[in-house]
């Protein structure tokens, strides 16, 4: 008997050394005890800001728009007289830790939600209807850009406010297009990419090998299948993914089917490069295309920052897509608060999205497009992005916000894949994938 | 007898041969892993891909290193790894104890139990626990998280130790029983000495797991200087791109502990039973 | 026995028995109850539903899918991470110098983070730059670039290929301390009855493993039919969903598409088929039990 005691005498031990050594005394108190607490500091409240990104390794590696948002974030302590305890979450696991610590009723007061996750989350109840909170505010509907607005106002009940947006375009390698006698213009029609597309497509060092190739696809990843994939060209035929009131699928609608035909037309004249339906890194494209091995590719203003920034020795141009009509989709961030936050911490909370909304201070938030007109206009002077700039009013989501989102994008990359590696026709798959959205949204 | 030797010297030959070249082939991926992070951005991405770097590139682990809560997140490594092991061991080899050496009632349900829980997928049991901790105000505690992975793990352990404890010969138990030995004084004394290989293998691979953990980690706590390694090893994800360098230089970082601890303690599995039972 | 004895059992049982029913029971049957439930606390909509949420998910053709990858993946992985394990612990059991120094090289894809070593993995499969395509290729093998990970009718194997070397040390470890409890004495009296090598190993090595195989065996099979973290690492599931397991539909149906409530019946399925191949397993062991 003793010997169990000793035993479970050292385990108590070692427990209770635990218990008392193990709380790292800067953990923000809010996530502790699930709700926001009054700080010592002399009667401050206490707002906590979760965003996802990842803090600089050392001062040296911190970036401009990072120093910016610091700055920002000191002065909102200063004008509003309180503690803004800020957490910056990894994009990858962010979503994730988002979900748990709200379901949990703790977590943050202002938390960034991406505009595909926020269907969900208006849906489970986490974030905060703010139509009220909007009424007498700084901002308005009419700041942002109506296709932006949409992501957050659902049947009128507004939740949180777009941040930020970001539209693609075609980036083209201008010296190997005009080798093969090829000259974009502003806009460029479908007919024409292929034809262009076709030939680049070549195969530069004889050994049977093609080693160039025409356009540029990412069919891995469901969101960049979505933005810079089919959802381009969707939104460039006028198709709808679904009708107004997100009731039925219309992946079998003569638009969709049109644009979905147009990729599979490219994808079997071999002009998408190896795995391209697999294809998830966003990166690897456009380093084909800096070492010349890709003629163009849809990319957003990022994009064409990283392809510049690594000064190729050709000359880069940049286009709009169409046929029925130039168009872009957009993605995007939008601010919102905690559902949990309560009636004092809300209304701060709303202070500090109001400071964060100002365009100076939007445009240092944001490192792609603010989502305001006014900050748009201000943001991104350089004439690179004019052509960005330009197709916004042109550019929606493709698939509307809603709850299900994420999962009507993942199966739409899936049949998408299905289609391009030959295992079904466009027509089947369409209908199957049509059915099965059908299936889920009408739970 | 010439003939036996030159034979068993051929044999001795081609299988040193298999061995080394099944160790060639074994380690290759991570051979790849230390050469890539040795190479420098522009060469990361060369086709046709190249193995070895044109030059040896150290500026991977600087960026590795200069993280500035590397240290941090290295000491939490170790001391939740250790802590969680320890805990972990400790009831698990008493549990073995009693699974292996009486006959009670519930014993098989028990293992039935412990069994079953190896079937529960993980992920959904995160959120359940998270709640749990959230309720104690112990998030972001070295408790909740050592607590937490070495309970997980305890299925895993029992399992290695009630197997190695079985196949230990019950005479041994007898004999000492007979001298006036004390069921817990044969365990101590017994089987703990004569079970030494396999309490190290489960003490090694119940490290291993909770070193190389990510979603209890990164879910139960809520402030940089309480993440493990493998956390920050994340941060080199982004969200549109993977930065392969860094990446490659922490993993590399992150599993040099690992292989000096299973490099050290690989001797005492040579330790048989053959010397206890003539004794 | 005397009273000490009848609960000394239980107390050293204890601590696990209330570690597993806290952090293994209690949340699964949190999420049992869930299963019959829809909405949140917070949206102020949780309310008891009934079997839909079952009705909905056991007709998921994915689902179906799933679960034959599933089985494939489990048994060949398992299978052949025991053959590849068991037999390089019997390799190293020779007095051979070189095998101190290999046997830690084989541990090693163990020791690797899973998700960097299938990231790198993922990498050096990929169809362009991937170092396994540009070998194959200077070889001669190969004229055409193999999409290990993009073909579909390639992509179950390749990421078995990487389950089968992330966890052979494991069985390797395990086979290999079991081997050294065998007593030396039993080879010796049978080299002196005149046995060779063969029978040595087919009437002493095996039934003295009998226990260990048999848990490892066990264990195995039920951890690598869990396996989630590598294979999502690697394809994601694809592509077209030909990698798609269990545990990935499950994740994927708790935080991909946010539907926790459903996530855990297809769980709940394989818990029941798993507690059945578990009483079996007891009943042979109560048998085979000498105590």
């Amino acid at each position: 008997m003793k010997k169990v005691l000793l035993i479970v005498l050292v385990c108590v031990l070692l427990m209770s050394t635990l218990l008392a050594c193990g709380n790292d005394t800067t953990t923000t108190t809010t996530a502790q005890n699930g709700q926001t607490t009054t700080e010592a500091e002399g009667e401050k409240e206490t707002v906590t800001f979760w965003l996802p990104g990842t803090v600089p390794a050392s001062p040296d590696e911190e970036t401009e728009s990072y120093k910016n948002m610091m700055l920002m974030f000191d002065k909102i302590r200063d004008d509003l007289n309180i503690v803004l305890d800020f957490e910056m979450i990894t994009f990858a696991a962010y979503d994730d830790r988002c979900n748990t610590a709200l379901s949990a009723n703790t977590g943050p007061d202002i938390l960034m939600v991406n505009s595909v996750t926020l269907g969900a989350f208006v849906d489970k109840g986490f974030v905060m209807e703010t139509t009220d909170l909007m009424e007498n505010s700084s901002i308005q509907k009419d700041d942002f850009f109506p296709g932006l607005f949409k992501h957050v106002d659902f049947n009128g009940k507004v939740f949180g406010l777009p941040l930020d947006t970001g539209t693609r375009a075609l980036i083209y390698n201008k010296d190997m297009l005009s080798e093969n006698g090829f000259e974009f213009g502003k806009e460029v029609t479908w007919d024409e990419m292929y034809d262009a597309a076709v030939a680049s497509t070549q195969d530069t060092d004889n050994d049977g090998i093609t080693d160039v190739f025409g356009y540029g696809f990412l069919g891995g990843e469901s969101w960049m299948n979505l933005y810079e994939g089919i959802g381009m060209f969707a939104i460039q035929n006028q198709a709808q993914f679904f009708n107004d009131d997100l009731t039925e699928a219309q992946f079998t609608s003569p638009e969709v089917i049109e644009a979905v035909e147009f990729v599979a037309k490219m994808n079997e004249a071999g002009v998408f490069p190896q795995d391209a339906a697999t294809l998830t890194d966003g990166d690897f494209v456009s380093d084909m295309f800096v070492s010349g091995k890709i003629a163009m590719f849809t990319g957003g203003h990022w994009a064409l920052d990283y392809v510049l920034e690594k000064e190729p020795d050709f000359e880069v141009g940049v286009a709009l897509a169409k046929n029925k009509q130039i168009g872009s989709s957009t993605g995007g961030w939008c601010l919102n608060l905690a559902a949990k936050a309560e009636d004092e911490i809300a209304e701060l909370a709303w202070s500090v999205v109001e400071y964060v909304f100002v365009p100076e201070n939007l445009i240092l938030f944001t490192n792609i497009m603010p989502a305001t007109i006014e900050a748009n206009a201000l943001a991104m002077q350089d004439s690179r992005y004019d052509l960005y700039k330009e197709v916004l009013p042109f550019s929606t989501h493709p698939i509307t916000i809603n709850k299900d989102l994420p999962e009507i994008a993942k199966m739409l990359r899936d049949e998408m894949q299905s289609i391009l590696l030959g295992e079904v026709s466009v027509e089947e798959g369409m209908q199957r994938l049509n059915d099965d959205v059908n299936t889920l949204i009408s739970r | 007898m010439s003939q036996y030797s030159a034979l068993k010297k051929v044999s001795s030959s081609l299988k040193t041969l298999i061995a080394a070249t099944i160790a060639l082939v074994v380690i290759f991926p991570v051979a790849w892993i230390i050469l890539t992070s040795l190479k420098d951005p522009q060469m990361m991405f060369r086709i046709p891909a190249t193995i070895f770097p044109e030059n040896i590139y150290i500026g991977n682990y600087f960026s590795v290193m200069r993280m500035s809560k590397f240290l941090r997140y290295f000491l939490n490594s170790v001391i939740i790894t250790f802590f969680a092991s320890m805990l972990n061991l400790t009831i698990a080899t008493l549990a073995a104890f009693s699974c292996s050496r009486f006959k009670f009632k519930g014993k098989n349900i028990f293992l039935a139990c412990v069994i079953l829980t190896q079937i529960m997928p993980a992920a959904t049991m995160l959120i359940p626990i998270y709640k749990m901790w959230v309720d104690l105000s112990m998030i972001n505690t070295y408790s909740a998280l050592i607590i937490t992975q070495s309970v997980i793990l305890i299925p895993l352990a029992l399992w290695m130790l009630v197997g190695f404890f079985q196949s230990i010969p019950k005479e041994i138990d007898e004999a000492a029983i007979i001298d006036g030995c004390s069921p817990l004084m044969v365990l101590y004394y017994i089987l703990l000495r004569l079970a030494r290989p396999a309490i190290l293998a489960s003490a090694i691979y119940v490290s291993m797991n909770v070193w190389q953990e990510f979603m209890i980690s990164m879910t139960l706590t809520t402030s940089d200087s309480m993440r493990p390694l493998m956390v920050g090893l994340y941060s080199f994800i982004g969200e549109r791109t993977t930065n392969w360098g860094p990446l490659m230089a922490a993993a590399v970082l992150t599993t040099i502990p690992i292989i000096c601890f299973v490099g050290f303690t690989q001797n005492q599995f040579t330790h048989g039973l053959g010397g206890a039972v003539k004794g | 026995m005397d009273y000490r004895h009848k609960l000394l059992p239980y107390v050293l049982l204890l601590p696990a028995i209330i570690g597993i029913a806290v952090f293994s029971f209690y949340p699964f049957i949190i999420n049992v109850i869930n299963s019959f439930m829809a909405g949140t606390t917070q949206a102020g909509n949780l309310r008891f539903v009934g079997f839909d949420n079952y009705r909905y998910v056991l007709r998921d053709r994915i689902l179906i899918k799933s679960l034959v990858n599933t089985v494939n993946w489990t048994f060949t992985v398992t299978i052949f991470q025991f053959l590849v394990g068991f037999g390089l612990a019997l390799f190293c059991t020779s007095k051979l110098k070189i095998m101190k120094l290999v046997k830690p090289l084989y541990i090693l894809p163990w020791a690797i983070p899973g998700v960097v070593a299938t990231l790198a993995w993922r990498w050096m499969y990929n169809g362009d730059y991937g170092i396994i395509n540009s070998m194959l290729f200077q070889l001669g093998l190969i004229k055409a670039n193999i999409g290990w990970i993009s073909n579909p009718s390639l992509a179950m194997m390749s990421v078995i290929i990487v389950g089968v070397w992330k966890g052979f040390p494991f069985y390797l470890l395990m086979t290999f301390a079991g081997l050294q409890t065998i007593p030396g004495e039993l080879f010796e009296a049978a080299k002196i009855d005149g046995a060779n090598q063969r029978q040595s190993f087919w009437h002493i090595t095996l039934p003295q493993m009998k226990v260990v195989l048999t848990m490892a065996l066990t264990l195995g099979f039920i951890w690598t039919s869990n396996y989630y973290d590598g294979i999502y690492a690697l394809t994601g599931g694809g592509p077209a969903r030909s990698t798609e397991t269990l545990p990935i539909y499950i994740y994927n149906t708790a935080f991909s598409y946010y539907r926790m409530n459903d996530a855990v019946i297809p769980s709940i399925i394989l818990f029941i088929f798993a507690a059945s191949l578990g009483a079996v397993y007891l009943k042979l062991k109560t048998k085979g039990d000498e105590l």
